[in-house]
């Protein structure tokens, strides 16, 4: 087991409330697709970020657990073989929204990214890319449990 | 934010973790408390953006993140910045080892 | 000649002293040595030895989803020893684990002075003493665990004490116990008071309680490996090892102690206050099960 020693690393310089403007992304889909964001279905939380829900099976990989050991901390990576990429959509079946992350795509990233997301209930983790327009997707069952001692 | 920045073979690997509650909506109304959720994430490298996530309520406690771009030389910054949805922002920096 | 035989009295004196000295342990010890030898030969083959070990588990799971050949070590590990897939979630978060925050506020608390000048530094010069835990106190006659020490050390210096299950206790003992990491735990049992003690946490443990007419064994040692609901049940072996415990169902790092509480309600019972003399003993005996492995709190469990 490779344990990391992390208390020798620094935090860094921290600078609190100071909203520096040049932090100026592709796309600011909070702005541009609000909506998005508010669909409590992937369909419609796909119509309104990308225009269609027409998506092509493939090109996506993800990694998620069989059975998540709790519904408030899964680990999951995204990844994608295509180039081009604009921007990577995760959508979680089941959640109050659907949409819980879209990445922007920069132009020297690597479109694979891990993250740590809360699932409410059994459900499919939904990924989609999309690439120069076209919507490549791919979709991974995640179990959630109550358990028995957890309560 | 805890991160740590390696680069090896012209690829630098980022492993990072900020501090912040991720209060989603059911759990603050429980705790008659405001819902509070970073919103938008990113890091810099010389200026440039190499990771943009719009997140939600749905990231877990303490978000983690991963990811790596081409370029980076040891010793220089990445940058980070967050801002949640009651317009608390952060920006701090880690090296490149 | 005569010298020779007072040469070999001195000897039968001596090494009987030695006997009596170290006996206080002596069932300690089998108890112990017998736990290992019963996880070491459970865990060895899950496949082979379903009918006696893993009667309710289906067999596909005990062959695509159990680890076998576990060694000692493995069992720091608990569930993620043998469980797979939750091992893989483990690892996966263990790449940046949740109480880097806890361990860093527990090294704050550990550095901040108290109202009279002193601190933390003061009671315990060196953090890496997690390894000197649980011991018996033979001139209080009790059972002294890291968390009743941390709050002696307040009260002494005029602080409030702090509450026993999580919050500041639980990051300082996870601090404690991140510099204490890689120590062999040696608990010892020094005087007959100290054998009592261990014998009242071997009773609690093995005594069936609750509503629900379950024993700490029930699901920690026949129970270990198997299935309760949902839950990859852990085995005793290795279990003290790794608190405190940032628990995924927490969301935050607790104390053995706040998890003896969730078990008792989880069984079916009234929980004890943290700390009770119940609760000591009880530490007492599960940290001396696992004498010989080594420390590696905090931890991630679910």
């Amino acid at each position: 087991m490779n344990r990391r020693k992390f208390i020798g690393i620094g935090a860094g310089v921290v600078a609190t409330a100071l909203v520096l403007p040049s932090q100026l992304s592709a796309v600011d889909f909070r702005k541009k697709d609000a909506k998005a964001f508010a669909d409590k279905d992937i369909k419609s939380a796909l119509k309104d970020l990308y225009g269609t829900d027409a998506t092509i099976k493939g090109g996506v990989s993800i990694s998620a657990p069989d059975i998540a050991e709790n519904g408030a901390v899964v680990p999951i990576t995204v990844s994608t073989d295509k180039a081009n990429v604009k921007s990577i959509a995760v959508f979680i079946e089941g959640n109050p929204e659907a949409l819980a992350a879209v990445f922007n795509v920069p132009a020297t990233s690597i479109p694979k990214y891990a993250l740590r997301v809360k699932m409410r209930k059994t459900g499919h983790i939904v990924v989609v890319a999309n690439v120069d327009g076209k919507l490549y997707t791919n979709k991974k069952l995640v179990k959630v449990t109550i358990g028995g001692c957890g309560g | 934010m805890r991160a740590i920045a390696k680069l090896k073979n012209g690829i630098t690997t980022v492993r990072a973790m900020a501090h912040h509650p991720m209060l989603s909506y059911l759990v603050a109304k429980k705790k008659h408390k405001k819902a509070k959720f970073i919103t938008h994430l990113t890091a810099k490298y010389n200026g440039q953006l190499v990771y943009d996530l719009y997140s939600t309520q749905f990231l877990s406690k303490n978000p983690y993140i991963q990811f790596a771009f081409k370029g980076g030389k040891k010793g220089d910054k990445i940058v980070f910045y967050w801002i949640d949805n009651t317009g608390e922002s952060k920006t701090s920096s880690a090296k490149i080892r | 000649m005569f010298s020779k035989i007072v040469k070999t009295s001195i000897f039968i004196v001596a090494s009987a002293t030695i006997l009596v000295a170290g006996s206080f342990n002596a069932q300690a010890e089998k108890d112990r040595l017998a736990l290992q030898h019963y996880m070491l030969a459970k865990f060895k083959n899950p496949v082979a030895n379903r009918a006696e070990y893993f009667p309710y588990m289906p067999l596909h799971i005990l062959k695509t989803q159990y680890a076998k050949n576990l060694k000692l070590s493995d069992f720091l590990l608990g569930s993620y020893a043998y469980d797979l897939d939750a091992r893989k979630q483990y690892t996966e978060l263990n790449e940046f684990p949740p109480y880097v925050f806890n361990v860093s506020h527990g090294e704050k608390l550990y550095n901040t002075k108290f109202k009279n000048g002193k601190s933390f530094k003061d009671c315990f010069p060196n953090p890496a003493i997690k390894g000197n835990y649980p011991y018996f106190d033979t001139k209080k006659g009790e059972v002294i665990t890291i968390g009743l020490a941390i709050n002696e050390c307040r009260v002494k210096n005029g602080e409030k004490p702090w509450k026993y299950g999580k919050g500041k206790l639980a990051d300082l003992d996870g601090y404690f116990a991140f510099k204490s990491r890689g120590q062999v735990l040696n608990v010892t049992i020094p005087n007959a008071a100290a054998e009592k003690a261990y014998n009242a946490g071997k009773k609690y443990y093995y005594s069936q309680r609750g509503s629900l007419k379950m024993s700490c064994a029930t699901c920690h040692v026949q129970g270990a490996g198997n299935k309760l609901r949902a839950e990859s049940l852990s085995p005793l072996l290795g279990q003290y090892n790794h608190f405190p415990v940032y628990r995924l169902k927490w969301q935050a790092l607790g104390t053995m102690q706040r998890r003896f509480k969730g078990c008792n309600k989880n069984q079916g019972e009234q929980p004890q206050k943290l700390q009770s003399k119940d609760y000591r003993d009880l530490e007492y005996f599960l940290a001396y099960m696992s004498n010989g492995l080594k420390l590696d709190g905090p931890d991630i469990r679910k």
